[in-house]
């Protein structure tokens, strides 16, 4: 009896064993998560290498917008896109992540690859495809979609660069949000100009007029 | 008297099927689905505000027979954001599923956001692009303890990878109690 009590206590603990790792499966790693409470410390460790004027912001000490940069909303498109501030964004977000050293050439090489890429896309739309943008149109997208929407880590940051969320929606990441406007006019221009096949999942449409667009680009 | 104890401990024993038998041949098997959309809107450094519009549904077959069982879970999913034409960034979707037995308490059964192995059996018409979409199927059983209840919390992530990284660019949790 107690044999048989002891083998079914041992079958039991194996099956529980057995079951629970197949319930819930293994721990995989999903994606990274930003802790946004480091980052003005990152800002910080960033500016020693990059001057804050190079990006639109005065001097550390005086904190806001250059002059330079509000004038963002009456300059031509092109001239949104900017190496520097492409580089601080990615180095920022380098030191968030832990990076030991700031691999300063390697992060400004791949942004200035990566803002070459996005100045070429908006000559690539206009000449290509006749899509352009407008600055009111820009400031109308983030009006309607950006301004309003309230987020903490959003603020730390603004904070840390010495901006106001507004300033920093409305100028400091202007770029972004105007390569947001041009996707968003150009995607039905490219859907009428590479149809869907009748067979064609959405995923694998959507590569291929992405694929047709960057095509005219040297990437 | 005896007679009495010999009928009580007869109407326990059969009662006791009813929580040691094996829930998956209980009868009342219910589909259970819900739908929702929205928009979903998330802020980082090098991305700005992303904002993500979605179609979400999930399905679950479940039944209670003095514990909650749920034979299957799937999910769907259609999401839109002009992103989708930034070359240094791809934007994925993702879901992950997690059953308690009320909404705070012990986890009985989860499911990864790799862990789908076939798509949704529910058919789910997707209004054509641009949206994008995805879809899991899962037919793990996962059991309650005894006169327990299951509660889903369903989450849907907008993933987006850039440089051999990915990163969450926007979820949405949605919870049910069946």
């Amino acid at each position: 009896m107690k044999k048989v009590t002891i083998i079914t206590l041992a079958t039991l603990s194996i099956v529980i064993l057995f079951s629970s790792n197949f319930i819930f499966g293994s721990n995989e790693s999903e994606f990274v998560e930003l802790d946004y409470n480091n980052v003005e410390k990152a800002v910080n460790q960033v500016f020693k290498n990059i001057n804050p004027s190079k990006i639109g912001l005065s001097k550390a000490e005086e904190k806001g917008l250059s002059i330079a940069a509000e004038k963002a909303k009456e300059i031509p498109i092109i001239e949104l896109i900017s190496d520097d501030k492409i580089t601080f964004r990615a180095m920022v977000e380098h030191v968030m992540l832990g990076g030991k050293s700031i691999a300063i050439n390697s992060i400004h090489e791949n942004s200035k690859q990566r803002a070459n890429i996005l100045r070429q896309s908006i000559i690539t739309a206009e000449n290509v495809y006749g899509v352009t943008v407008s600055q009111d149109e820009i400031t109308k997208y983030i009006d309607d979609k950006i301004a309003h929407i309230v987020n903490e880590d959003k603020q730390k940051f603004a904070v840390s660069i010495g901006l106001t969320t507004y300033e920093l929606d409305y100028v400091f990441d202007r770029d972004i949000y105007a390569m947001d406007v041009l996707w968003d006019k150009i995607i039905p221009v490219l859907m009428k100009t590479y149809p869907q096949y009748e067979d064609e999942n959405e995923n694998n449409y959507f590569d291929r007029i992405k694929e047709n667009f960057y095509k005219h680009i040297e990437t | 008297m005896v007679k009495f104890k010999r009928i009580t401990f007869m109407f326990l024993f059969a009662s006791l099927f009813f929580v040691i038998t094996d829930p998956t041949s209980a009868d009342a098997n219910t589909h259970t689905s819900r739908y929702y959309s929205g928009t979903i809107s998330h802020w980082s450094v090098s991305t700005g505000t992303t904002v993500t519009d979605f179609r979400y549904a999930l399905d679950v077959e479940h039944s209670y027979t003095g514990r909650t069982t749920v034979h299957y879970s799937g999910h769907w999913y259609n999401y839109y954001t002009p992103r989708f034409m930034d070359f240094n960034f791809s934007y994925t979707g993702a879901s992950s599923f997690e059953y308690r037995e009320f909404p705070s308490g012990r986890l009985f059964g989860s499911i990864g956001i790799f862990s789908w192995p076939t798509r949704n059996k529910y058919q789910y018409l997707t209004q054509g692009s641009p949206w994008r979409s995805g879809s899991g199927g899962n037919s793990n059983t996962f059991t309650t303890n005894a006169l327990e209840r299951g509660h889903l919390t369903a989450r849907f992530f907008v993933r987006c990878t850039t440089n051999g990284t990915t990163f969450n660019c926007g979820q949405r949790e949605f919870t049910i109690t069946y």
